[in-house]
């Protein structure tokens, strides 16, 4: 199915403060929360439409101490572009299981397990196993 | 007179010598003793520049900001002025002025970019080029060539060379298997003559012939028998003096740098090391006037290649006669069940720190000996397992005091059994530089050797001690009659069964003639160490106690150990071996850990001066070994008694709380004269009933090239031990010696 | 007082009180590790700890957040000593420490260099070290600023080589 460019597209917008820039964000992640079931249905994932709150949860309590406005700003763009690529159906499957869904936190690792493993785990994350 | 300007002229964006600038955090600044320069103002491009008086007109283009070209002149020798590429014009000069031989004029206008200088540039170098061989592709120096970059730059775009008979050609001299020649490419600018004649002190190399026919080299058929001859690989701005060792094998915008330490001797030479995926390629050395200037010893520029060979990879646990391969989780449990079958208690557990042991290893070391509730805390030299001599609870007791720029300003030395020339071959050179420069006396005692300059021999055993000390002797007289007398104890004395009593007689000398030996400026008592471990093993206490020395060890953990007796470790020991190559300390181990070799992690190193630096990890180490703090940490936690460091910030914490000098890194903290005569104080008190056996002082490097594990798996320091020391055998394994027992 | 304790002091004056920020979670990750890996459960969301300010640009750079997590060198590189040209030494240089266990190893097809650090190969360069210690900040990365190493060049003149020195000869000027 085809979608127009400019559907759920938003100009650039700069936030006249901070309050203005915290209800555009409540309004982003109710925009995201809203279509969760919608992202289930059209990706045809695995997951419950409880889970992809989850993980959006998640990543808006990842930046919940921000207070750069500018820093708001850009996340703000960048994530209402991901929302729109994502509802209209512009990404595919593999997207979004990949960055949206993709676990944000690693299991805690103990020095020791560090030490055995070889790599500093909170330092890298691999995209392979590589060698030793 | 060559005048050393020992206050800072640091380097600004404006060019070498700025204004001089604040000394840095750490330093005190103390009042220099050379003479103050008149300053001159002259004119460069239009800009006005400030030099010291005396300075070179090429030094004041450089602190204008001009960049001068120049193939001959070096800022660390002698000017020579032939090669002509510094011509610079000169208001009111006929012709343009080699500007690194003419004196910078007060109120003189000179200008570096006129039409005159760059036909003068091109000239030059077209006449440079015109006996040049077409090497580039062959050429090691490709892409750090000077020729090159100056050619491109100030060199004309075309060729008039038509000669039907060619090119000059010229034979290649033999210089030893450090140091390949090509002299076709030979430019004859004579920085090498200069390097061996001056800094070196190899008086070896020089011109023969004249003209077109000039060459340069031996005239005999010699090695170039000096510990610094790889510096010409550095200084030759052409490709006619390469690296032979790493000819061919890379180009320099392959390699990715990183700054970092030496650590086969005690200098700390700052280094660059190069390297190209996973293998260290080469090692260059860094400028830095307080340590090493811009030399480093050949050992530390060639013992590389010891990186690859007999690496420990894999932990080892040894069942039977031989080693198997084992995980980590295995490994550490065997050495807790080795613990506890061995039933050691107390300071039966025993911790040796070899050369190459970093600081953080040596601090997360004795912390887990203390907690496994030892005291017993050695080191890999002879005796090392008692307390040294020299104390560790003052530092100047076992510190270089006068700092090694300080050297310069001695007008009196006294070597103690020491070959400065082995054991710190870059300090050496410095001795050799004033030696040269100024009227400095070098009064020597131990066994004869070519240290680079002359000295007045006084004799090889405590009695020639005793002599200097009551004043007998032409050099004694020398000694006090100087502004700034230093004394240089080596680092075998501690090791010398007369040690005790050299440090006594020494003590008592200094503290008798402390207005000259030990001002607020000039502290002249100092300990050369040899080993890069040692200040930074003495800094934070890796020393047993008198009593803990006296217990047989049933628990022996080795901290990249390899100078130990292996008589003195009992058949029933359980011996842990933690370090990077199988010699001789993981031939003697139950369990073999695989650490990281100097270039393969970021540790501190703490020089002789006392000055803690910081290395660099510039490869990561081979297979399964890890970072050595953290192998001593995991093993802390096998053995229940968990250190409270988890990462390398923690770890420096602590180190800070034993130090803080260990984590001010590159700044020397010297001692209050009060401290290092309280120091002294105790020394010559805890001395004073030793007894001499009058046994001479033997220098205690025998052969230079082969000092450490990683010099000692070298295949080039094996080549260069066969060149030079005339040892035929080395290098060459006999069917009747030693065979490592590795699986 | 500790030397993180005294950092942590500077920077919490600083306006890059994001250190403080890596700091802690550093920390908190070091001394979490050992004692409850188990604790959390798999659902929990993990709210980072709050500090007073964080940086712009490393929330908003898309760059991985394992990256805080690794420090980074601040120096000026030496000059080449095989050239006399200073041109590169007057820059300043950001440098990541290699990763253990991922920087480099011997690929076992070809023996060339693979490896897992994305940043083996980054090097950025500045014009000066406040700028530097500026990206580093802004990016909020942990820095080590390494001292620029010390250059005492003295004077020289050709007259040294002729001079008289009523002393024993030490040294035979023959070029």
């Amino acid at each position: 199915m085809t979608t127009i460019p400019s559907r759920l597209a938003r100009p650039t917008q700069l936030s006249a403060s901070i309050t203005d820039a915290r209800k555009r964000s409540i309004q982003l992640y109710r925009d995201w929360y809203r279509s969760a079931p919608e992202i289930v249905q059209l990706y045809a994932l695995n997951v419950s439409p409880a889970y992809v709150r989850h993980c959006i949860r998640e990543r808006f309590e990842a930046n919940r101490y921000v207070t750069d406005q500018r820093a708001i700003d850009v996340l703000l763009l960048k994530w209402r572009q991901e929302y729109q690529e994502t509802v209209n159906c512009w990404k595919q499957r593999d997207h979004v299981e990949g960055i949206l869904l993709a676990p944000q936190h690693r299991p805690q690792r103990s020095f020791l397990q560090k030490f055995y493993e070889g790599r500093d785990e909170d330092a890298v994350r691999p995209a392979a196993t590589g060698a030793i | 007179m060559l005048r050393l300007v020992s206050t800072a002229s640091r380097p600004s964006s404006a060019g070498r010598l700025g204004k001089t600038a604040v000394p840095p955090k750490g330093r005190r600044a103390f009042a220099s003793t050379s003479a103050k320069h008149a300053d001159i103002s002259l004119t460069v491009d239009g800009k006005e520049v400030t030099v010291p008086q005396g300075s070179a007109l090429i030094q004041a283009c450089e602190a204008a900001g001009a960049t001068i070209p120049r193939f001959c002149y070096h800022d660390r020798l002698a000017i020579a002025g032939n090669c002509r590429m510094c011509l610079v014009e000169v208001e009111r000069s006929p012709k343009p002025v080699a500007s690194c031989a003419m004196p910078a004029m007060p109120g003189s206008k000179v200008w570096t970019n006129t039409p005159l200088v760059h036909e003068a540039r091109e000239g030059v170098m077209e006449f440079l080029l015109a006996n040049h061989p077409l090497d580039c592709p062959i050429c090691d120096q490709g892409g750090e060539c000077d020729l090159q970059d100056q050619s491109m730059r100030y060199g004309s775009d075309r060729s008039r060379f038509h000669e039907i008979t060619g090119k000059r050609a010229v034979e290649d001299k033999n210089l030893g298997p450090l140091v390949k020649t090509s002299m076709n490419r030979c430019i004859q600018c004579t920085r090498c003559v200069r390097f061996a004649n001056e800094v070196a002190g190899v008086e070896d190399l020089g011109t023969t012939g004249r003209g077109n026919d000039m060459q340069i080299g031996m005239y005999v058929e010699k090695t170039m028998n000096s510990e610094l001859s790889g510096n010409v690989v550095d200084l030759c701005p052409v490709g006619a003096l390469t690296s032979k060792p790493y000819a061919f094998h890379a180009r320099p915008w392959e390699l990715k740098n990183t700054e970092s330490i030496d650590v086969t001797d005690a200098v700390g030479s700052n280094i660059r090391v190069d390297s190209r995926g996973v293998r260290v390629m080469r090692v260059q050395p860094r400028t830095n006037d307080d340590v090493n200037e811009e030399w480093i010893s050949d050992k530390a520029r060639y013992a590389y290649d010891g990186l690859t060979f007999q690496r420990l990879t894999a932990p080892l646990i040894k069942q039977g006669d031989r080693f198997v391969a084992a995980t980590w989780e295995e490994a550490l449990s065997a050495i807790a069940d080795g613990l506890a079958k061995t039933g050691a208690q107390g300071d039966e557990i025993q911790a040796i720190a070899g050369h190459l042991a970093d600081t953080e290893s040596l601090v997360a070391l004795k912390d887990l000996i203390n907690c496994l509730g030892s005291d017993n805390l050695a080191t890999d030299q002879l005796g090392g397992t008692a307390p040294p001599v020299h104390g560790v609870d003052v530092r100047s007791n076992y510190l270089f005091n006068p700092t090694i720029p300080g050297i310069e300003q001695a007008d009196a030395i006294l070597l103690v059994g020491t070959n400065p020339r082995h054991e710190a071959a870059v300090l050496n050179s410095r001795i050799r530089k004033s030696w040269l420069h100024t009227t400095l006396e070098v009064g020597f005692i131990g066994e004869r050797v070519d240290t680079a300059y002359g000295y007045d021999y006084l004799g090889q055993d405590i009695k020639a001690v005793q002599e200097f000390v009551a004043g007998k002797g032409e050099f004694a007289a020398k000694f006090k009659a100087a502004k700034k007398p230093l004394i240089i104890i080596g680092s075998a004395i501690s090791e010398h069964p007369d040690g005790a009593s050299v440090y006594n007689q020494l003590a008592s000398y200094v503290q008798t003639h402390k207005n000259k030996l030990l001002t607020p400026e000039w502290n002249g008592f100092s300990v050369l160490q040899r080993a890069a471990s040692r200040s930074a093993a003495y800094d934070i206490g890796f020393v047993s106690s008198a009593k803990a020395a006296k217990t047989t060890p049933k628990f022996i953990y080795l901290l990249n150990a390899d100078e130990v007796d292996p008589k003195s470790i009992s058949k029933d020991a359980f011996v842990v071996y933690q370090g990077h190559h199988g010699d001789l300390g993981a031939q003697l181990a139950d369990v073999c850990l695989p650490g990281a070799a100097y270039t393969e992690k970021s540790t501190t190193w703490v020089n002789t001066e006392g000055r803690a630096q910081l290395g660099s990890a510039a490869v990561p180490p081979p297979g399964a070994s890890r970072d050595d703090w953290k192998i001593i940490r995991a093993l802390s936690e096998v053995l229940n008694v968990q250190l409270p460091y988890e990462d390398v910030l923690a770890l420096r914490d602590r180190m800070w709380e034993i130090s803080p000098t260990l984590v001010r890194y590159d700044a020397v903290e010297s001692t209050s004269p009060d401290v290092a005569l309280a120091g002294l104080k105790v020394l010559v008190e805890s001395t004073k009933k030793a007894a001499f056996k009058g046994l001479p002082f033997e220098k205690p490097i025998k052969n230079f090239y082969m000092t450490d594990p990683i010099s000692r798996a070298s295949v080039t320091m094996a080549q260069c031990t066969r060149a030079f020391t005339g040892d035929q055998e080395s290098g060459i394994s006999d069917e009747k010696g030693l065979q490592a027992a590795f699986a | 007082m500790s030397l993180l304790n005294a950092w942590k002091q500077a920077a919490l004056t600083s306006r890059s009180t994001g250190l403080k920020h890596l700091i802690t979670s550093t920390r908190l990750v070091s001394s979490e590790s050992s004692s409850t890996p188990a604790n959390k459960k798999s659902g929990e969301i993990v709210t980072p700890e709050a500090p007073r300010d964080v940086l712009v640009a490393d929330v908003i750079s898309g760059a991985p957040t394992e990256l805080r997590h690794r420090p980074v060198r601040i120096y000026q590189p030496t000059r080449n000593t095989m050239q006399s040209g200073s041109g590169k030494s007057e820059r300043w240089r950001i440098d990541f420490d290699i990763l253990p266990g991922g920087g480099r190893w011997e690929n076992p097809l070809m023996g060339w260099a693979s490896s897992a650090d994305y940043m083996q190969g980054t090097r950025l360069s500045f014009r000066s070290k406040e700028d530097a210690v500026h990206f580093a900040e802004k990016q909020g990365w942990d820095y080590y600023i390494q001292q620029t190493t010390v250059k005492r060049i003295p004077p020289k003149n050709y007259a040294e080589n002729f001079l008289y020195r009523p002393s024993k000869l030490r040294i035979l000027r023959t070029k």
